[in-house]
């Protein structure tokens, strides 16, 4: 019995430091793999590079946006260790199998979505954003070779200079137009997105979000070889229209969701739940009522915070009331933060005392020399 | 939510209780009046406790969340052996009947 329980503590070691050593040493950049839309003349992925120094993908995988966590690049911290500035790059892959015809123009949109809780902001092609271009490459294969063929035709970047402290994402649509200078049967374009701060106090509040940054959606128009400039500037301006519009039915989805996980949920529905469970039978006779009572007892505690009434004494003529905790102080503002920790280390040491408390329960189940359970016979 | 799956739970014990025992609690009644009395003197202890448990722990500053955790404790304590004795009842009554 000694080394069943000795197995089993060290199990519940072992998976305790597993856990902890996950959670907080393993880096989570597991990425996930989606299609991100289809256009007219190829379908377009993405993927996630979450450092500057990953070379770039073979032009037969397909990739994807990616969630990872907040990740400081080139941090400058004071003598404590507080974070005072960074900048954070992150950047994906877009590619499309598509087939360019020499002297046509192109219009490739991409639908983008970044964060937005970040002060400083630019969406910028991270291999060449010296020169502040961002280069479209097209790919031949053709010939055998893979040969490359870059169009710098792009020198746009969003920069930003606000604080938004929402975790929301925007979209931002980015069109570029170009001519192709070559036949060829492959398209890809670096975007990275880049969050800087040299602002002590937005610098720390950022430690610990996670940002987004992936391609919702991709389009690659062929405008033929005869279009106008101001026929591709119309289609660019509309495609960024579009773009920018998702960011409305992105708000709505998003108000969908908090709906969905609001914790103020149809408080009606349960109430009629526990009105029948309390009301859609007889009364329970006194036995019943007894073996109830301790259930009953847990039941109101669990409302216990709601339910409180004050309790008011009569002497001498006079009543006196005494108003419950919560009113009196826990309920104030300025204890919030307390009140917050107090839980914390309360529920703390209850949710160790349960874990006790299960083990003991699971042990005793499998102990073959004990023929109870919770201190019952079986 | 916790709270409102815990209350279900709850509820849903008390009345699959009231099922299983109403018949035998009347049958006690009508032939031993004075043990209701007694029945009702515990039960008439845990409605003092409600009463004034609230009240109590208004003044710990412990939120619903963390009583619930706290309930979930001796939810098995209290279930586990009524399910047990519940269950050797009715193999006893199946013994009796084969």
């Amino acid at each position: 019995m000694k080394n069943v329980s000795i197995l089993f503590k060290s199990i519940f070691g072992t998976l305790c430091f597993l856990f902890l050593f996950i959670y907080f040493i393993v880096p989570t950049n597991v990425h996930a793999w989606e299609n991100i839309g289809t256009n007219q003349v190829g379908f377009a992925y993405a993927e996630a590079n979450v450092n500057t120094s990953q070379t770039l993908p073979s032009l037969t995988r397909t990739f994807v946006g990616f969630d990872q966590p907040f990740t400081l690049q080139r941090p400058i911290n004071d003598v404590n260790g507080a974070i005072l500035s960074f900048v954070r790059d992150m950047y994906f892959n877009v590619q499309a199998a598509a087939n360019l015809t020499q002297g046509h123009t192109y219009v490739l949109s991409l639908g983008i979505s970044r964060p937005n809780q970040y002060v400083v902001r630019e969406l910028y092609n991270p291999y060449y954003h010296n020169d502040n271009v961002t280069y479209i490459d097209l790919y031949d294969t053709s010939d055998g070779v893979g040969t490359v063929y870059h169009v710098a035709g792009y020198n746009k970047s969003w920069n930003y200079d606000q604080w938004n402290n929402s975790t929301q994402t925007l979209i931002d649509g980015l069109s570029v137009s170009f001519t192709a200078p070559h036949n060829a049967n492959y398209i890809r374009m670096l975007v990275g997105n880049r969050d800087e701060t040299n602002t002590f106090m937005y610098a720390n509040t950022w430690e610990g979000h996670t940002a987004t940054l992936k391609v919702i959606s991709a389009s690659l128009i062929d405008m033929g070889s005869n279009s106008s400039s101001t026929d591709v500037t119309n289609i660019e301006n509309q495609l960024n229209d579009i773009n920018n519009n998702l960011n409305g039915v992105s708000n709505n989805i998003r108000e969908v969701k908090d709906t969905l996980t609001n914790e103020d949920y149809d408080k009606n529905r349960q109430d009629t739940i526990l009105n029948t469970l309390e009301n859609g039978w007889a009364e329970p006779s006194t036995l019943v009522a007894m073996l109830q009572a301790p259930l009953n007892f847990a039941n109101t505690l669990v409302t216990a915070n709601s339910s409180c009434q004050p309790i008011t004494l009569t002497a001498f003529n006079k009543s006196f009331q005494i108003p419950c905790g919560t009113t009196l102080f826990w309920n104030r503002q300025d204890v919030s933060t307390f009140r917050l920790f107090w839980n914390t280390l309360f529920g703390g040491l209850i949710i160790y005392r349960v874990g006790l408390k299960l083990f003991k329960v699971v042990n005793d189940a499998i102990d073959p020399t004990k023929d109870s359970i919770e201190g019952v016979e079986i | 939510m916790a709270n409102a799956f815990l209350q279900v739970i709850l509820k849903l014990v008390m009345r699959l209780i009231s099922l299983l025992f109403n018949p035998l609690s009347e049958l006690i009644e009508s032939l031993i009046p004075n043990a209701s009395d007694a029945f009702g003197k515990v039960t008439g202890f845990f409605n003092l406790l409600s009463q004034y448990s609230s009240f109590a722990l208004s003044y710990l500053g412990i939120t619903d969340e963390v009583i619930s955790i706290i309930v979930l404790l001796f939810v098995p304590t209290i279930t586990i052996p009524l399910a047990v004795h519940i269950l050797k009842l009715v193999v006893k009554w199946w013994d009796a009947l084969t």
